[in-house]
């Protein structure tokens, strides 16, 4: 998960632990080449994202059908975690919860840095990193720049509206249909678990984006990241190749 | 940072598997202590039961402590042998990133082993198991057939 704000300029860290705003981007590049390679093997394609007309903003909020919406959340968890899990859907005034589950999962497609992509935080996660994620959303669907939007969450953190993650969970974006802005288009990214990692950074656990497991946006919602193995990966392509289609149709892509 | 010096690694006998494990800085301070004073026992002939009891007792009087932070622990060699109806078996190469804050249990995570990741031991040393693909396992055991043959000859299962 990466915003285009992650190529501001470097900034010294400001919290003990974290890696430099540097440091987390040089990961993030790392893991969006990681991905790009992978993709380019898959024969996947670049997808253009499309501009509100902001200059700063990276791109518009994509709206889906609500039946497509739900649909594509759960897709990011494992088959057997589908049906039990809670769904947000993005409406024009934010997200709504469309479905209550019978298990710890809660599922939206996030719209986050301006990205497009189902992510499922277990209920740690979905008390404290998913706010963060709706209000990207609500304030993007107000026009707000990708600047903006990050001075806004960095406030909630300093007024605590956002907090870290309190005990150890899991975050799943095993979807095929999951979509990183680079260079200003979405791209297909690789499937994926996270692990909250609070304040971890990739020196803590000799985190190597394109070998081993590794941190992501290190800081109070850093996690590690583990992409999917090959055949997983191609299975879960398999299985959802129509689901694929359909959102890359939608988003006028094919 | 110097990889070779991030990572303790350890060939662990913890209730009486035999596996190599590689723990980060944070695990090798934490969880690790338990896992020599186990072989120790074992090597004194203390039954599992009393083990587990001293370990327990350790967590007790404060000598263990649960990870105070996220983490890694690396289970990666195909030779990897668990206790299984009381003989050693083959177990998959996998990751193992520490849950210790809270109890940490499966129905937290809707964890649901060989289809999901899973909490393994939960409690203050608790895991949650991300087993390796399946073609990373195969390139795993390729690459290190002849250390599995080896070490399966000395503990008799070849």
């Amino acid at each position: 998960m990466f915003s285009v704000d992650d190529r501001r300029p470097c900034k010294p860290p400001t919290r003990r632990r974290s890696e430099s705003k540097c440091e987390g981007m040089k990961r993030a590049n790392t893991f969006l080449t990681l991905a790009a390679g992978i993709l380019v093997l898959m024969g996947a394609p670049h997808l253009d994202a499309q501009t509100s007309g902001g200059g700063s903003t990276s791109g518009k909020v994509v709206m889906l059908p609500k039946e497509l919406e739900l649909r594509l959340a759960v897709n990011a968890l494992p088959k057997d975690l589908r049906d039990g899990a809670s769904i947000l859907a993005l409406e024009s005034t934010g997200y709504v919860k469309a479905r209550t589950g019978t298990n710890p999962f809660t599922c939206l497609v996030s719209r986050r840095g301006g990205n497009f992509y189902p992510v499922c935080f277990d209920e740690e996660g979905s008390r404290t990193i998913l706010p963060a994620f709706a209000d990207d959303a609500v304030l993007r669907l107000k026009g707000a720049s990708d600047a903006e939007v990050e001075r806004q969450l960095a406030a909630g953190f300093e007024e605590g509206r956002y907090r870290p993650p309190a005990r150890p969970g899991i975050a799943y974006m095993l979807s095929p249909a999951t979509y990183l802005l680079e260079g200003g288009r979405l791209t297909r990214t690789p499937p994926h678990t996270m692990f909250y990692a609070p304040f971890l950074s990739n020196a803590d656990i000799g985190g190597l984006p394109d070998k081993t497991a590794f941190v992501d946006r290190p800081g109070p919602h850093g996690m590690i990241i583990v992409i999917a193995g090959q055949k997983e990966r191609e299975a879960l392509f398999a299985e959802s190749q129509a689901l694929v289609d359909e959102i890359e149709r939608i988003i006028g892509l094919k | 940072m110097n990889q070779r010096l991030l990572f303790g690694k350890w060939l662990l006998r913890r209730g009486g598997n035999f596996y190599p494990v590689c723990f980060d800085e944070e695990g090798t301070r934490t969880i690790l202590p338990a896992c020599p004073d186990d072989a120790t026992l074992r090597l004194k002939g203390a039954s599992d039961q009393e083990i587990e009891r001293e370990i327990a007792g350790g967590f007790e009087q404060g000598k263990y402590r649960p990870s105070s932070r996220p983490g890694i622990a690396y289970m990666l060699s195909p030779a990897t042998y668990m206790l299984e109806g009381g003989k050693l078996t083959r177990t998959l190469p996998h990751t193992m990133f520490y849950a210790p804050y809270l109890i940490l249990t499966n129905d937290d995570i809707a964890g649901l082993p060989g289809m999901t990741a899973f909490v393994d031991r939960p409690g203050p040393h608790g895991m949650i198991i991300v087993l390796a693909g399946q073609k990373e396992r195969e390139a795993l055991v390729a690459e290190s057939q002849a250390l599995v043959d080896q070490v399966e000859r000395a503990i008799g299962l070849k």
